[in-house]
């Protein structure tokens, strides 16, 4: 196990950066942002970034193929992944876990996305472990552990006998954090700059707990049996179904595939896509087997919190907190969770 | 380089191969019949019951079950209803057009072996459960008795009308007819599917039932075979859903924690009865 003073990490992405694409948080406005690292830039620390790094390995928008249009006859022109080494610098476990969630939709089973799975295998991810919550976070209760760095690369973590970071400056004026590789992608990273990093021997610092926290037993159980019940038109009618929970959602992968003609020639792109949104079930004809906000809205929280966890056997859901900070209604799952907890379930 | 460029291997199963359109009939006022077929042939061997996605480039692409195919060709009956559809409705023979597939479970064939065979359809629900007849006519060894009950709006909207009423009865099959609303030239029964399914009061001893047909149509047949005392596990039906991937990816069609384009379209009542089914 290696260190890494704190003052160094611009120059260690410095030195990655003039390799490999490096996306890392920095702040642009008041929001904290992956963006491509470039020398000069200033690390965030201490808040996670409003969208997840989702982006980086499943676009908002990509293109599948183009195509050419001759009166009746057309070509198709099938696009390259080409995915380009890159590296996610600072993401939380939060999100970590998400990647790991993303891996089961988009990698097992018959079909494979090789959009997905180029980027997928050309990321090198670095996790930062939390050691402090922020107010909406709750990944403990879903099972994540803050610093646990499951699926990690390399993962870069607060030391125990360093003071309580109170500020951005502490990390300026110089820091030591530890650096675990956790595969040989990560060794790699550690032998080729070792001359950033010295042998270390301190503890990593421990995490303080949630403040907001909710058991999970028996609930996707319990919500098999909930399907019929009143409160999701209840909790749905104050949603807006404006759709901003799973468009900053790290483990939301719904997609739409759409196209882009002009004259004789056009493309087809796949685009994330939203449960919330009117069109989504809706069917050539008029047909909607989800018509009303009720339908949508259970079906996200019962995706969340049940059906993925019958198909793939884990919550979709990390506890990172975006959805219910920016809920413009405060719809919050944790709310959700403690109603189905109260339900009564006397019907189905 | 921290990482290094993979190579990655190239088969996106969201690329459509490049197909034509070969013959175009015409089945009913809003429905036709599309033949298609790649360079290669026929571009992949669908069995009854699966799906494939169609696509005019710049238009669109939407998911049609397969109603037969021949030595080099797959057919697709379809109704002119949406915006794909009508562009489909207007083109020609020779038209190139984008499929890829096949996708979903099909009918469960191991489970009809050795059944009378009551096949139950409305309109253009007829084209899924035809590719699965003609199957079994072409194996009726391996069933028994085979009856078929089918509705349409009005004669004008049966579609395979020469399946209905030359083909297959001409191979022993028991057909059975009838309209929403007739006309001057029919003389056959008249009213909705459920109740002349209850008035042909079919026996349900030994026997599977598929069925399909509009939403509606489905529910309300449901209700007649548990009148007549049909066991959930021996009714089988195919159901549709808007659909964008076809591989359980894109999110859409799912039941509950089952995806219909991967997991169905074809289900057992029973297996229904599990599910949070928002139909």
């Amino acid at each position: 196990m290696k260190a890494i003073n704190s003052i160094l990490i611009p120059q260690f992405l410095d030195a990655l950066a003039r390799e490999t694409a490096v996306l890392a948080p920095v702040k642009n406005g008041g929001d904290v942002y992956f963006r491509p690292w470039q020398p000069g830039a200033e690390i965030q620390w201490e808040q996670n970034s409003l969208l997840p790094p989702k982006n980086a390995l499943f676009p908002q928008t990509e293109v599948l193929y183009k195509y050419e249009l001759q009166g009746q006859d057309g070509e198709i022109h099938e696009e390259n992944p080409g995915a380009e080494p890159q590296i996610i610098f600072g993401l939380r476990n939060c999100d970590l876990q998400s990647i790991n969630l993303l891996d089961k939709t988009f990698l097992s089973g018959d079909y494979v996305d090789p959009f997905y799975q180029a980027r997928r295998k050309n990321t090198v991810l670095i996790v930062f472990n939390c050691h402090q919550p922020q107010l909406t976070c709750f990944c403990t209760s879903l099972g994540v552990d803050p610093q646990g760095g499951e699926g990690a690369d390399l993962v870069l973590y607060e030391l125990e006998r360093e003071p309580a970071v109170k500020s951005v400056m502490l990390y300026e004026t110089g820091r030591e954090l530890g650096m675990e590789a956790k595969t040989g992608k990560g060794e790699e990273i550690l032998k080729k700059y070792r001359d950033f990093f010295s042998d270390f021997g301190k503890k990593p610092r421990p995490f303080t707990s949630c403040t907001l926290h909710f058991k999970t037993e028996g609930l996707a159980e319990k919500l098999r049996k909930m399907f019929e019940h009143p409160i999701w038109a209840d909790i749905s009618r104050r949603c807006l179904a404006c759709g901003v929970c799973t468009y900053i959602c790290p483990t939301c992968h719904c997609f739409d595939i759409q196209g882009k003609n002009a004259g004789d020639q056009g493309y087809k792109y796949r685009c994330w896509d939203s449960c919330m949104f009117s069109d989504y079930t809706l069917m050539a004809g008029g047909h909607d087997p989800r018509p009303t906000k009720r339908e949508r809205f259970r079906n996200r929280f019962l995706h969340k919190l049940a059906y993925f966890m019958e198909r793939y056997g884990e919550f979709l859901c990390t506890g990172c907190g975006r959805c219910l900070a920016k809920c413009p209604a405060n719809i919050d799952i944790s709310y959700v969770v403690k109603k189905v907890k109260e339900a009564e379930i006397n019907a189905r | 380089m921290p990482a290094s460029a993979e190579k990655i291997q190239l088969v996106n199963p969201l690329v459509p191969e490049k197909g034509k359109i070969i013959k175009v009939l015409r089945e009913t006022p809003d429905v036709k019949t599309f033949h298609v077929t790649t360079a290669k042939g026929k571009p992949f061997v669908p069995m009854p019951g699966q799906l494939a996605m169609l696509s005019l480039f710049n238009i669109g692409e939407a998911m049609f079950s397969v109603t037969s195919q021949g030595e080099r060709h797959l057919e697709f009956s379809i109704k002119k209803t949406g915006l794909l559809t009508d562009a489909l409705h207007e083109a020609d023979e020779g038209q190139t057009i984008g499929i890829r597939g096949p996708y979903g479970n099909g009918f469960p064939l191991e489970m009809l072996k050795g059944k009378d065979l009551l096949f139950i359809a409305g309109g253009i629900g007829l084209a899924p459960v035809r590719s699965l007849i003609n199957f079994c006519l072409d194996r009726s060894g391996d069933y028994g008795r085979m009856q078929v009950i089918y509705g349409a709006r009005t004669p004008a909207d049966l579609c395979f009308k020469e399946d209905l009423f030359q083909n297959w009865p001409s191979q022993g099959l028991e057909v059975n007819v009838t309209v929403d609303q007739g006309d001057e030239n029919w003389s056959g029964p008249v009213g909705f599917v459920p109740s002349y399914l209850e008035e042909l009061n079919p026996e349900p001893e030994g026997k599977i039932v598929v069925v399909c047909g509009p939403p509606l149509m489905i529910k309300f047949t449901i209700q007649s075979l548990d009148k007549l005392k049909f066991e959930h596990k021996a009714v089988v039906t195919t159901l549709e859903k808007r659909m964008k991937c076809g591989i359980g990816k894109c999110g859409r069609c799912n039941l509950g924690s089952t995806y219909v384009c991967l997991d169905g379209p074809v289900f057992t009542l029973a297996q229904l009865d599990q599910m949070p089914v928002e139909l």
